[in-house]
């Protein structure tokens, strides 16, 4: 049988050191903000709790969320904590009173902003605390699910507790 | 002909292999055009200063307010790197304006909602075009930045840039 004779020219190199450099910004990408082992202890110590406003809720969705449930990153799929606490207070709007020349916040009736705070473990609490995949700031969005439901919503509150 | 009957290119490349080297020529030619010009900008630079910078971040509420703390450092989240430390926190309720039915235009408050002050203590470059941060980003009054502690992220507006004291 005749031996195949293996060539490796400037093209094949051009595509190899392509993928190698895909692969290692992929692998940076997707750890970016993990921690080294001398992190690792401290994050273990610490929680993250945050709070995230769900707005203008319906009133027959605004108990779908409950303590203790445990929900996770709907991003990247990781675990991002269990629900500690679930306060719903009337959804509201500015409003202009165009008589009087005043703002004004309105209620409304049947809607709900709907405030829950999540406790998660930090994976990482350098420039950005992160908890699994997620950056933790206030500001940010939050993007979180369970099987029953999947939210997102502002972080309106968060700290970082022992 | 420059192309043969398999389609090559002088008999030996193909589509393919014309297509990477002109991807890889791309990215040599902008890496090198990026790096040259870093380099003429920082040839323009007159001196390293340390400047007192206003941001003013508009119509947030409390939950924005109560997430800054004097003392921590500011990152520019374009560069994510650290622009500064602040100084000071003021905060003060937001007015907008709005036409009444009469047509006139006035300026009411906002309820529950507050536009920040952040004075911050940045080490600069000071240039002919504005002050490069720490980060090579440049700014001047009126620039829109992007910043975050640990705890929160914003956008603001560079209001006052002077020499700090």
């Amino acid at each position: 049988m005749k031996k195949r004779t293996f060539k490796f020219g400037i093209i094949d190199l051009l595509i190899v050191v392509f993928v190698i450099a895909a692969l290692v910004g992929a692998y940076v990408f997707l750890n970016n903000g993990d921690a080294n082992d001398k992190d690792s202890k401290k994050l273990e110590s610490v929680d993250v709790y945050f709070t995230v406003e769900l707005k203008t809720q319906p009133e027959e969705l605004k108990d779908i969320v409950k303590v203790g449930d445990k929900v996770i990153d709907s991003i990247k799929g990781g675990e991002l904590g269990k629900v500690v606490k679930v306060e719903p207070k009337k959804a509201t709007n500015i409003m202009e009173n165009q008589d009087e020349g005043t703002f004004a916040n309105a209620e409304y009736d049947d809607l709900y902003d709907v405030y829950v705070t999540i406790k998660g473990k930090p994976t990482s609490i350098k420039k950005d605390i992160m908890v699994s995949g997620q950056v933790i700031k206030v500001g940010r969005t939050a993007y979180f699910k369970n099987k029953n439901y999947a939210y997102s919503g502002f972080i309106v509150e968060m700290d970082v507790k022992k | 002909m420059i192309t043969d009957n398999k389609g090559k290119v002088f008999g030996k490349l193909n589509i393919i292999d014309l297509l990477i080297i002109f991807i890889v020529l791309i990215a040599i030619v902008s890496t090198v055009f990026k790096f040259s010009f870093s380099s003429q900008k920082e040839a323009s630079v007159k001196k390293n200063d340390i400047v007192e910078c206003m941001l003013k971040v508009e119509n947030v509420r409390m939950y924005t307010i109560n997430a800054f703390d004097e003392g921590v450092d500011v990152y520019d989240e374009s560069t994510a790197k650290v622009i500064g430390k602040i100084k000071k926190f003021e905060y003060e309720p937001s007015m907008q304006y709005l036409t009444k039915n009469d047509g006139s235009v006035v300026k009411s408050v906002m309820p529950e909602r507050y536009n920040a002050y952040i004075t911050l203590e940045c080490p600069v470059k000071s240039t002919k075009e504005g002050y490069i941060l720490n980060g090579n980003n440049l700014i001047t009054n009126l620039s829109t930045l992007r910043v975050s502690t640990n705890k929160v992220e914003v956008v603001s507006k560079v209001i006052n840039i002077k020499a700090s004291k």
